[in-house]
């Protein structure tokens, strides 16, 4: 199945300064996570795929085709831009409902269209009162909701959780969750690392205009073999599990840390976590150490990126 | 074709409607009644005997309002066409949805104009009343009625023209109104104080032709100190006038068609 | 840390404001900062003032020693009747050339009043609608200065620009014709020229800045200020042109700029050149200008402060 965006070379400068920097990647259907620190390129790779800009070298592919002021492709394009700009004097309805018939609908279509957006948004009877008296948080919803009014394709957003209040987070997170479920193919970035992660396992990471990783977020920590996996385990008898694990050809090192209680903390690190985790099991089956907790660290998105552009 | 002029309908009716409530709006139209107020004054204050001094009909509608108000306003509705969706970082949602570029423009830009033209007509025909209330004597016109026709046209035509001009740099250029300024005050009024065939590249020597034609004696009191060169034919005037106003609008059009807008965030 | 919680909404404000000297200058500090870095503005608004103040040298010390080399007659000593004319006639011829540079000097001074307006215009029509714009005016607000601190910084910011372009030029030209007058008789003679241009300067900055404050207040952006500034200036004097000639000189007195050339002649002490305003009208003119733009000014000012 072809990639839903292809980037290849890709290149966009600013006089001298590269925001992106010959990054090759395709993406691929379903949701994907844009992650990576401020100044990343994040927004400039997002309006180089919605056609915004146009690619200083390379070039990009949107559903098969360059997005650049391309009137059809915007037809199953929906983009939330990061900037906090709308028409101040109109209600969020009338812009919603403006930018529906400028896409085509009809008038009562339009009108449709727009309700049910903001209503999916909780923007309910305030949908009608002037943008300039809407909160962040708000103003916001306004904007995803523009995106995805006229049920595109594709869906693009940056940074969606902006301003957004945490009962705002969720429900912006389910209603991503629930456009991945139907089978629209949504690209969005964000700082939150771990909403990102619970949302999505696709991840792409960018650092300085280039491409630092991309894939599923467990392949993606396998392929750091410079940095070995971290594992926190919580036992009564810390002291003789570590004297255990010292020996075992997966482990590279033991290190004990603070005391909760009567039990202690164990840190362990391991060169293949999961050919640990198969012996561990066993282990903790069959010996007494009283492990009450095991968990492993440095396999979130934010140990990742941590890694990555260390 | 007819999904352009739909285009281009949603976005003049939508944004003639965000031009009426602005404050801009407001300050235009004030700025356009100007001569009316002032009309007002001298209709309070003065006494004559006979019919005004047609001097006055040509201080107030020519050198007031065709010269200096009319581009300034222009100006401000025009300029803004484009470059206030660059400003408030709106044009990312018209960019990015399937319409041509080139309805932006022509729907923003007749969205402007009819406010200024209203605004213009309001303003040129209430100088004229109030004027020709002043001291006339019965069964004496005061001035030739097709000369308040075509000062009113000549007016109309200068905010349809310097409208498109200002439009066409908002696409163009990143500080339109700094060279509508310029354009109007330095260039226009120096080369038009020039004599030479330079003063054919203003609209206002156009402008003038247009609304004096062959007529030697209405040249005379339209003079205003400046170095005239022969005027054009009204019609070819028009014909330029025109060819500028579309021309603007298309070059407007191709540029916003090219372009990227690099926005900060 | 001690637990609190606070149900009312809003707590007056139980400190003291420190006192301060000088909270205006951090304002214009930044201001100036942040319009230098303009290159291509100043470029463009400073070259006419440089190009126009070198020629101008150059012609005032053409005038002072080129002419003055050319009645050059003096003859020697025990000087005849003759001799005696012929000293009166260089003596006179630069009295006159003398009159004629300080003549140069104050219509020169008046022109570079128009470059002041341009560059006011450009770099202070921004200084109050774009903090609104931005949200900065809460930034500033938040800090312990007063609505007359800030009005004042941004006030100096634009009369910064308006003294540039009206007073070093003049200083320039005046050192050339202190030197090259013969005896320095410039300096001897015309000494009040430099404290009279330097009061001119102040009263056409004040106006000017407060003219282009007042548009900033009330504008949404800049650019509407600037077309604002042409606005009231061009159209304050086809109007009271229009007035002045057909009803009344008195209505004269509406044209701001006709205001400030009377007072130019009046300030300088020399006979009228232009449309006859009187003084204590242009005062007035002027005054009034000054005390409904800062009226406004102040008026928007509070709203600034108080409706974020």
């Amino acid at each position: 199945m072809s990639a839903v965006i292809e980037a290849r070379e890709l290149g966009r400068y600013y006089g001298q300064v590269a925001g992106l920097n010959e990054l090759t990647a395709e993406f691929p259907s379903g949701v994907v996570g844009l992650v990576g620190p401020n100044g990343a390129g994040k927004s400039t790779l997002l309006r180089l795929i919605v056609g915004e800009l146009s690619p200083s070298r390379g070039s990009i592919r949107v559903l098969g085709q360059d997005p650049f002021a391309n009137r059809e492709l915007y037809r199953r394009i929906g983009f939330c831009p990061q900037q906090d700009a709308l028409y101040e004097d109109l209600s969020g309805f009338e812009i919603v409902r403006l930018l529906l018939r400028l896409g085509g609908f009809d008038a009562a279509e339009s009108k449709r269209r727009a309700e049910r957006a903001l209503e999916r948004l909780s923007l309910g009877e305030r949908m009608h009162h002037r943008v300039r008296t809407y909160s962040k948080g708000m103003r916001q919803r306004v904007r995803i909701a523009q995106a995805i009014a006229h049920d595109p394709e594709l869906l693009v957003l940056d940074e969606p959780m902006t301003g957004l209040d945490p009962l705002g987070r969720r429900e912006v997170l389910e209603l991503l969750r629930e456009l991945g479920a139907e089978k629209k193919h949504v690209l969005f970035s964000s700082h939150i690392l771990y909403e990102v992660e619970h949302l999505t396992a696709e991840i792409v990471l960018i650092h300085r205009g280039r491409l630092l990783a991309k894939g599923r977020l467990g392949e993606v920590r396998a392929l750091l073999n410079r940095h070995p996996r971290k594992v926190e385990l919580v036992a009564r008898r810390a002291r003789d599990l570590a004297r255990e694990l010292v020996g075992w050809n997966e482990v590279l090192a033991v290190r004990l840390g603070s005391q909760q209680g009567i039990e202690e903390l164990l840190s362990v690190e391991t060169r293949d976590v999961g050919a640990f985790w198969r012996r561990f099991t066993a282990l903790a089956a069959g010996a007494s150490f009283g492990v009450s907790e095991a968990r492993s660290q440095d396999a979130s998105l934010e140990a990742v990126f941590d890694y990555l552009i260390a | 074709m007819k999904s352009f002029l739909r285009t281009t309908g949603i976005l003049f009716r939508a944004h003639l409607v965000r031009t009426v409530r602005t404050r801009r709006c407001l300050v235009a139209t004030l700025l356009c009644l100007f001569p009316v107020g002032v009309a007002c004054l001298i209709a309070l204050v003065a006494h004559f005997e006979g019919p005004p001094p047609q001097d006055i009909q040509v201080a107030l509608l020519w050198n007031m309002l065709v010269q200096i108000i009319t581009p300034l306003v222009a100006l401000s509705y025009g300029s803004a066409v484009i470059a206030e969706e660059i400003e408030d970082r709106t044009i990312t949602y018209l960019f990015t949805r399937p319409l041509e570029r080139a309805a932006i423009l022509l729907g923003r830009w007749l969205a402007a104009l009819v406010p200024l033209l209203v605004a213009l007509t309001v303003s040129v025909v209430t100088v004229q009343t109030i004027l020709r209330s002043l001291g006339t004597e019965e069964g004496v016109a005061w001035a030739p009625d097709d000369l308040d026709r075509d000062l009113l046209l000549t007016t109309l035509l200068g905010g349809a023209v310097y409208s498109a001009l200002f439009a066409a740099a908002g696409a163009l250029f990143k500080r339109p109104v700094l060279l509508g300024l310029g354009y109007t005050f330095v260039y226009e009024l120096l080369l038009g104080s020039l004599p030479g065939s330079n003063q054919k590249a203003t609209v206002q020597y156009y402008l003038r032709s247009f609304l004096l034609g062959e007529d030697e004696t209405l040249q005379q009191a339209f003079s205003d100190n400046m170095a005239l060169i022969p005027l054009a034919e009204p019609s070819a005037a028009l014909r330029t006038l025109i060819l500028i106003l579309v021309g603007a609008l298309l070059v407007g059009a191709w540029r916003l068609a090219k372009r990227e807008y690099v926005l900060s965030a | 840390m001690k637990a609190e919680a606070h149900l009312e909404v809003y707590r007056r404000f139980q400190g003291r404001l420190e006192e301060h000297r000088w909270r205006a200058w951090p304002i214009l500090d930044a201001g100036l900062r942040v319009a230098l870095k303009q290159r291509k503005a100043l470029l463009f608004l400073f070259a006419p003032i440089v190009i126009a103040t070198i020629v101008f040298s150059v012609v005032v010390y053409a005038k002072f020693v080129v002419d003055g080399l050319e009645s050059d007659a003096l003859g020697p000593e025990g000087a005849t009747s003759l001799e005696g004319m012929a000293m009166q006639a260089v003596i006179q011829a630069q009295i006159g050339r003398l009159l004629e540079v300080v003549t140069w000097m104050i219509e020169f001074v008046k022109a570079m009043g128009f470059a002041a307006t341009l560059l006011v215009a450009w770099f202070a029509s921004g200084l109050l609608c774009e903090d609104k714009k931005a949200g900065a005016h809460q930034l500033y607000f938040a800090r312990p200065i007063t609505r007359l601190d800030y009005f004042l910084g941004k006030f100096a910011i634009g009369s910064f620009f308006s003294l540039c372009a009206m007073l070093a030029p003049l200083l320039v030209i005046s050192t050339v014709a202190a030197l090259s007058s013969p005896e320095w008789s410039f300096l001897k003679q015309e000494w009040d020229l430099i404290p009279r241009a330097i009061f001119y300067a102040l009263v056409w900055t004040t106006t000017i800045v407060s003219l282009v404050l007042l548009a900033s207040s009330l504008a949404p952006r800049r650019s509407f200020a600037m077309i604002g500034v042409f606005a009231v200036v061009l159209l304050s004097e086809a109007a009271s042109g229009l007035l002045g000639n057909f009803i009344d000189p008195a209505f004269l007195v509406l044209g701001i700029v006709n205001d400030l050339n009377a007072l130019c002649y009046h300030i300088f002490d020399k006979p009228v050149a232009g449309p006859p305003v009187p003084v204590g009208l242009a005062w007035t003119g002027v005054a009034v200008t000054l005390g409904l733009s800062w009226f406004v000014i102040a008026l928007r000012l509070r709203r600034m402060e108080v409706v974020a």
